[in-house]
């Protein structure tokens, strides 16, 4: 029988590390194709249809972008969470939040007028964002609790309260009883211009190059890094593990937040129950970026970008295919799979004997 | 001829009292580098069973990268390794043992919420994935025994002392029955009888036909214990013969090159003072658990002064960890106060401290003084990094200058200040967090085994400092389990026991052998 042995690597080069992350990225694509395949799919076309199409047809690459402002904005959020050893997956339901809020905003106050109508409904997002981090922040600041659990649950609980305003409360008497709520008001809408939303991505783009900059050249850049490598020695050295929970999670909240609140105003114009809601489980999805980033907040750009394209493709396959929903979920997951494999086999060789 | 017929005839060498020819385990040619660093350069050196062979070397002189190399954990760039006449590839650390060559690191790799027996059994192979730990009791104890070790199988190692959790390593090379063991300076942390002991356990190995290679940086040691020394220098071997033929005098000089005369002498002047100085560290009646509740620290109350050197000496494991732990905020007391410079900082965060002027010069170095996956230039700044920004915005260029500085002053050997400050050699990063810790505007130093794995120069320039500060006005709190260093260092010498103070003596009525008796329990306070 041949012999399988794990050894522990304890040099990795940079080609190799960049070698093994790109060859599982393309290994969870084929595995993907395989299951697409085994629909009856076509190869070329579901090529075609991942890589191709969602850059080069103009309806596409609206599309595409239109994913990618969200997935960016939230997963460089989640990226500031990682680098410090703090691992959230709350971003989807901060994201919902902030387009609660901003609803609240713009209901509440319709007769306001651009941009101040704007600019409230931007920060109203913040807000929402910002208040559901803090739960899991405060706990796991103060109370030292798992941020997993508590980041997790609250995002099932931002469905339900979702849920309740648009059956409940803030259905709007128009939609026939289907639960949604009332459209925003004209001024609460964020212009596209060619149905892109430049807004969305000038503010994405100086989001990152602002987080870049905190995060590498300024003192509290420098906290979360070295609580996130070594928290015994940041918090011998006087770093506060208070500071940097609750400073992670403020920062990644109003990221998830405002994503929210641009997915409101610039999408979807009203809340609606899944799978229309406006998170999308763009969320969930940014957790992914984030990893694929390689937590370095620059790359954020061409990995939410190469998100966006496999979202938008896999919506395109869905729909052609009449597959179930869930199929760009897979897609998901079958990538993050991969690229946590990718972790192991950078600390692992494995070595096969046969005798 | 296969393995097990290899190792048959070397048990049978043994025995034979003339030299085998063929060496057991020959390095030849091996050189290796690391980026622009050259940390070995085409080392050979033969190694003979029955014999302790000592490698001597500076800090950062490739004595922890060989060790590596013969272990499997790095490859070298060129050369090659011979054992018993064969040539051999060492691909991982498992093939070194396959080969029985088997490393007690210069820090101990375990788990510490796992028992002793959880760790070995991690390395024992054939034990079988669903079988119980306890099954490997009976080993445990059988070799405890055979070789005079103080470890039960259920210990946890985080309880464990620095010294023990070498033990532990130590155990787990003879559980893997290993015929070449290397020990990456294992006597650091030792006091002379442990030191002593441990030398015994040594030459009984060598007698029962193995080959042990000692990594140290201590003369005296190479000289008491070894038969064979290699002295390397900036990676180079610049002697290697059997110990006879070495004195003292030329092994130092064969170690620093044309360093020899930068040795700074210290002159270890003690103060007297007139007016009473302030206390600016007060413990009272300080009772502390370790981490799983026991208490660790009995009742403990001290008070050092502004300009003074107070030292607590003592054997590990008998409360050191859990004292120092306390005083800088890294565990919480069960009772009793801390007060530093007037303000009570009992249980308050480290940052409390550090604000009161309390600096920290850890034991365990990779975990609390430094951030490894930082670069050496920010971890230079670990502690004021607030200092270094404006604005929240750090000033690179300053904490360049300031690194740089530090790393001409301290002698600190790396590649670049924007290394990464876990590749710097252990003697190296403990020079980076004493000239970090030292250089701030301290009003108290606690130092935890500050010297500890230090060559000759750098354990010097690191007495110096604690001098120079103490000369500030600084009052130090210095734990340290070499005796020599609390001797030369202290205006006042305590001795902790079992979590208690059992001695203290100012320095002019100090007595060695009183001090030596307090340390093992036994003087009657
Ligand atoms: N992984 C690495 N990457 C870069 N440089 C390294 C690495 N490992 C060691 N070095 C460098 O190689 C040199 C030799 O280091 P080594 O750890 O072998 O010294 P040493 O003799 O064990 O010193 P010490 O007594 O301080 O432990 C040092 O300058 C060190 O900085
Ligand atoms: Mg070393």
């Amino acid at each position: 029988m041949p012999e399988v042995r794990l050894l522990r690597r304890y040099e990795v080069s940079n080609k190799l590390r960049i070698a093994t992350y790109i060859v599982s990225f393309i290994l969870g694509v084929i595995l993907f194709i395989l299951v697409e395949i085994a629909y009856g799919a076509d190869f070329n076309d579901i090529l075609f249809k991942l890589f191709i199409k969602p850059i080069t047809s103009y309806e596409d690459l609206k599309v595409t972008l239109r994913y990618f402002i969200p997935v960016g904005i939230t997963s460089l959020g989640l990226l500031i969470t990682y680098r410090a050893g703090i691992y959230s997956i709350g971003a989807e339901g901060q994201l919902v939040l902030g387009s609660i809020f901003v609803a609240w905003v713009a209901y509440s106050f319709a007769s306001l007028e651009k941009p101040i109508s704007i600019v409230m409904a931007l920060l109203a997002g913040v807000l929402g964002g910002v208040m559901w981090a803090l739960i899991p922040g405060v706990l796991k600041g103060f109370l030292n609790v798992n941020e997993v659990l508590t980041t997790l649950m609250l995002n099932f609980v931002a469905y339900s309260l979702t849920d309740y305003l648009i059956y409940g409360p803030w259905r709007s008497p128009k939609s026939f009883n289907f639960p949604l709520t009332e459209p925003l008001n004209e001024s609460y809408i964020i212009p596209t211009y060619m149905g892109v939303s430049i807004i969305g991505i000038a503010i994405m783009i100086s989001l990152i190059v602002i987080i870049n900059v905190i995060i590498k050249y300024t003192s509290i850049g420098y906290e979360i890094r070295a609580y996130g490598y070594n928290p015994a020695a940041a918090y011998a050295a006087g770093i506060s593990p208070r500071k940097v929970a609750l400073l992670t999670f403020i920062l990644s909240g109003a990221l998830a937040g405002l994503a929210g609140a641009l997915q409101l105003t610039t999408v979807h114009y009203r809340l609606g129950p899944k799978p229309w809601s406006v998170s999308e489980s763009l969320g969930y999805t940014s957790i992914i970026a984030a990893w694929l980033s390689r937590l370095e907040p620059l790359a954020i750009l061409p990995a939410s970008m190469l998100l966006a394209m496999l979202i938008n493709g896999g919506l395109n396959i869905k729909a052609s295919l009449g597959q179930p929903e869930g199929i760009v979920n897979l897609m998901n997951g079958i990538i993050l799979i991969t690229l946590v494999a990718t972790e192991f086999v950078l600390n692992y060789r494995v070595v096969i004997k046969l005798r | 001829m296969n393995d097990v017929e290899v190792n048959k005839s070397l048990f049978l060498n043994a025995h034979n009292l003339s030299r085998p020819t063929i060496p057991l385990l020959r390095v030849k040619g091996i050189s290796k580098r690391f980026g622009n660093v050259i940390a070995l350069d085409d080392v050979s050196l033969d190694i003979y069973d029955g014999e302790i062979h000592a490698l001597l070397g500076e800090n950062g002189a490739g004595k922890t990268t060989l060790a590596n190399i013969l272990y499997g954990i790095y490859q070298p760039d060129s050369g090659y390794i011979e054992l018993s006449g064969r040539k051999i590839k060492l691909g991982t650390p498992q093939d070194a043992i396959s080969y029985g060559i088997v490393l007690v690191q210069q820090y101990p790799m375990l788990i510490d919420k796992m028992t002793v027996a959880e760790n070995l059994a991690l390395s024992i192979k054939d034990l079988g994935y669903l079988s119980s730990v306890r099954k490997i009791y009976g080993l445990i104890r059988e070799i405890s025994i055979k070789y005079d070790i103080s470890l039960e199988p259920e210990m946890i190692v985080s309880n464990l002392s620095f010294s023990e959790k070498q033990y532990v390593e130590l155990l787990r090379a003879l559980i893997l029955n290993a015929k070449i063991l290397i020990l990456d300076e294992p006597t650091t942390m030792l006091t002379t009888y442990e030191r002593r002991k441990l030398f015994v356990i040594l030459r009984k190995l060598i007698d029962e036909g193995r080959a042990v290679v000692l990594i140290t940086h201590k003369v005296s040691e190479a000289l008491e214990v070894s038969d064979r020394i290699t002295v390397l220098r900036r990676g180079a071997v610049v002697s290697s013969r059997p110990k006879s033929e070495y004195d003292y005098n030329e092994l130092v000089k064969l170690i620093m090159g044309s360093n020899v005369n930068d040795v700074t002498p210290v002159k270890y002047i003690h103060r007297q003072r007139s007016a009473p100085p302030e206390d600016v560290l007060v413990i009272k009646e300080l009772n502390v658990a370790n981490d799983i509740g026991l208490i660790a620290v009995r009742n403990v109350s001290l008070s050092v002064k502004a300009g003074e050197i107070v030292g607590i000496a003592g054997v590990s494991g008998n409360g050191q960890k859990e004292l120092a732990e306390a005083i800088v905020g890294l565990r919480r007391v069960r009772s009793g106060r801390i007060v530093l410079s007037g303000v009570d900082v009992t249980n308050k965060e480290p940052y409390e401290r550090i604000k009161n002027g309390l600096a920290y010069i850890p034991e365990d170095r990779l975990k609390y003084g430094i951030v490894g996956e930082m670069s050496v230039a920010e971890n230079f700044i670990l502690k004021n990094y607030k200092a270094f920004s404006k604005l929240l915005f750090i000033n690179m260029r300053k904490v360049m200058d300031f690194a740089s500085k530090n790393i001409d002053l301290y002698h600190i050997v790396t590649r670049s200040p924007l290394e990464r400050a876990k590749v710097l050699s252990g003697g190296n990063i403990q020079k980076l967090i004493v000239s970090r810790e030292l250089g701030l505007n301290t009003k108290v130093v606690l130092a935890h085994n500050p010297t500890l794995g230090l060559d000759i120069a750098s354990a010097k320039l690191v007495h110096n400092e604690l001098l120079n500060v103490r000369d500030r006005g600084a009052g130090i709190l210095l734990i340290s389990e070499d005796l020599d260093e609390v001797i030369k260092l202290s205006d006042r010498i305590l001795v902790m026991y079992r979590g208690s103070i059992v001695y203290d003596v100012s320095r002019d009525k100090l007595s060695i052998g009183d001090i030596e008796k307090a340390m093992l329990g036994l003087l009657n306070a």
